[in-house]
């Protein structure tokens, strides 16, 4: 395979030389330049025809989210952004996501560890460059509460839980999911592969556009009917029950499949925890987490759901499931709502 | 490093006179594109990425006044700044554009340091700025 060609768009000369060095010794991965301005890069973009461009969002002049805008409009390719860890750092980086960019990334700091953040760029950036980019600008707008659960629904169904996973073009596709589910729907429990804060300004963002509550889980938290939690970046997310109780343990530890929320570790613990009544949703991302969990689910009586191929970003997780003979049915973008509720 | 230009002008010539003068000005041009009146700088804004417009006022079809509505519509160039080049002198008819979002107005005839003052400070960068960008762009990271 042809390395992936990549240039690095940043203000910081650190930064740039951090990533340089870090990424250079990375198989399969070349910097072919790096740009500490929008006006530079769009020179070097011209130039050297990177596939991926990572792109910081706090920039002097002209703000990263602009040149984003006009980056996809006239030159679309594959773009990650990285970002502060602060609080408006993740706004951006959702408004980010929302103008285009594939991935999220924060710059190394007190979360993450040097050798983390290589991983992760690594692995964001071989995610990307299989990313489908032109597919977004094709997408329609979210309709509104298309589906209503029946009473006679809602009585047979207290007792389930919802558990989803995505990764790379997750926090678009979710959005399509979690509009779409009425606010009687069951406790819903998602993992999203991304960094803390960004998970926060992502879960406040969705629970101003959806019906059901969608928070940013906290250890402890119930799971309740008509809410969703999303598990907060650098932390592990457990589904756990005490009596007639679902309720969710958040909690520190090793990554899993490199990543940390873990798809894996939320769907072992429903299989442990919820069995037969949990329904299992595997979406868009690269690589293999939530295979193994969903394995589990299936196992212990769960119903699955993995996203097609033709509506994912990137079929990696997804594929990955399949294969483990894990995923139930398949179900393209915009029915995946429809099939959970069809499935309670 | 390099700035793409349009100039919106129903004259050809005046067009080539704010090229020529820009051109003169040393200032850094990456591409020049060139429109007749809005409509046509909206097509060209289509295919073509400008990073900042001028654009006369009193145009057929669509006027500098219309495009610059149009513009803040579109997301991908609401951003986009505009200087408004004209005869027109009436300080209030100028103060509505500028709160219309136009970035700057200047007045025909200009000089090339005006108009090359002007490019730098509504892209803003200043002389220091252009000078650490240079010195960035020779750097390998």
């Amino acid at each position: 395979m042809k390395d992936i060609k990549v240039l690095i768009v940043d203000d910081s000369a650190i930064v740039r030389k951090i990533f340089t060095e870090e990424l250079s010794r990375e198989r399969g991965i070349q910097i072919v330049g790096t740009a500490p301005d929008p006006y530079v890069a769009r020179d070097k973009i011209l130039r050297l025809k990177p596939d991926v461009v990572t792109l910081d969002i706090e920039m002097p002049r002209m703000d990263g989210i602009t040149f984003l805008k006009k980056l996809m409009k006239y030159y679309p390719l594959p773009v990650i952004i990285v970002s502060s860890l602060t609080r408006n750092g993740g706004k951006l980086a959702l408004e980010a996501i929302e103008s285009g960019a594939v991935e999220v990334l924060s710059k190394p700091g007190t979360a993450y560890s040097v050798g983390d953040m290589k991983q992760q760029l690594a692995d964001k950036i071989r995610a990307a460059a299989r990313a489908r980019v032109s597919q977004r600008e094709k997408e329609t707008p979210v309709e509104e509460a298309p589906v209503k659960l029946t009473t006679r629904a809602l009585k047979e169904t207290t007792n389930k839980v919802i558990a989803i996973g995505a990764s790379t073009g997750g926090t678009e596709a979710l959005k399509k999911v979690l509009t779409r589910l009425p606010a009687t729907i069951p406790g819903v429990l998602v993992v999203q592969h991304m960094p803390p804060n960004f998970t926060t300004a992502f879960a406040e963002r969705l629970n101003n556009i959806c019906n059901i509550t969608v928070k940013e889980a906290e250890n402890g938290d119930s799971v309740l009917p008509g809410r969703a939690l999303i598990a907060p970046g650098n932390y592990h997310m457990l589904l756990r029950r005490s009596g007639a109780r679902y309720y969710v343990s958040v909690k520190t530890g090793p990554m899993v499949c490199h990543q940390r929320p873990s798809v894996n570790v939320l769907f072992s613990s429903s299989a442990q925890y919820a069995g037969a009544n949990a329904i299992g949703v595997i979406m868009t991302g690269m690589g293999s987490d939530g295979a193994q969990g969903m394995l589990e689910m299936r196992q212990a009586g769960a119903r699955t759901i993995g996203q097609d191929e033709a509506s994912c970003v990137v079929y990696g997780m997804p594929k990955e499931a399949a294969k483990a003979g894990a995923v139930e049915k398949v179900a393209p973008l915009d029915r995946i709502a429809q099939e959970v509720i069809n499935l309670l | 490093m390099a700035f793409n230009v349009l100039i919106v002008d129903d004259s050809s010539t005046m067009r080539s006179v704010i090229r020529k003068t820009i051109e003169m000005s040393g200032f850094d041009v990456g591409q020049f594109f060139e429109a007749g009146n809005g409509r046509e700088a909206l097509s060209v804004l289509d295919k073509e990425w400008a990073d900042i417009i001028l654009t006369d006022l009193h145009m057929p079809e669509m006027d500098g006044r219309a495009l610059l509505k149009a513009l803040h519509a579109q997301a991908t160039v609401s951003t986009t700044p505009v200087v408004i080049v004209t005869t027109e002198g009436r300080e209030e008819r100028l103060d509505e554009l500028l709160g219309m979002g136009a970035r700057a107005c200047i007045k025909k005839p200009f000089r090339p340091e005006e108009i090359r003052n002007i490019l730098m400070d509504v892209l803003g960068m200043d002389e220091e700025a252009m000078q650490d960008k240079e010195a960035l762009e020779g750097c390998d990271f």
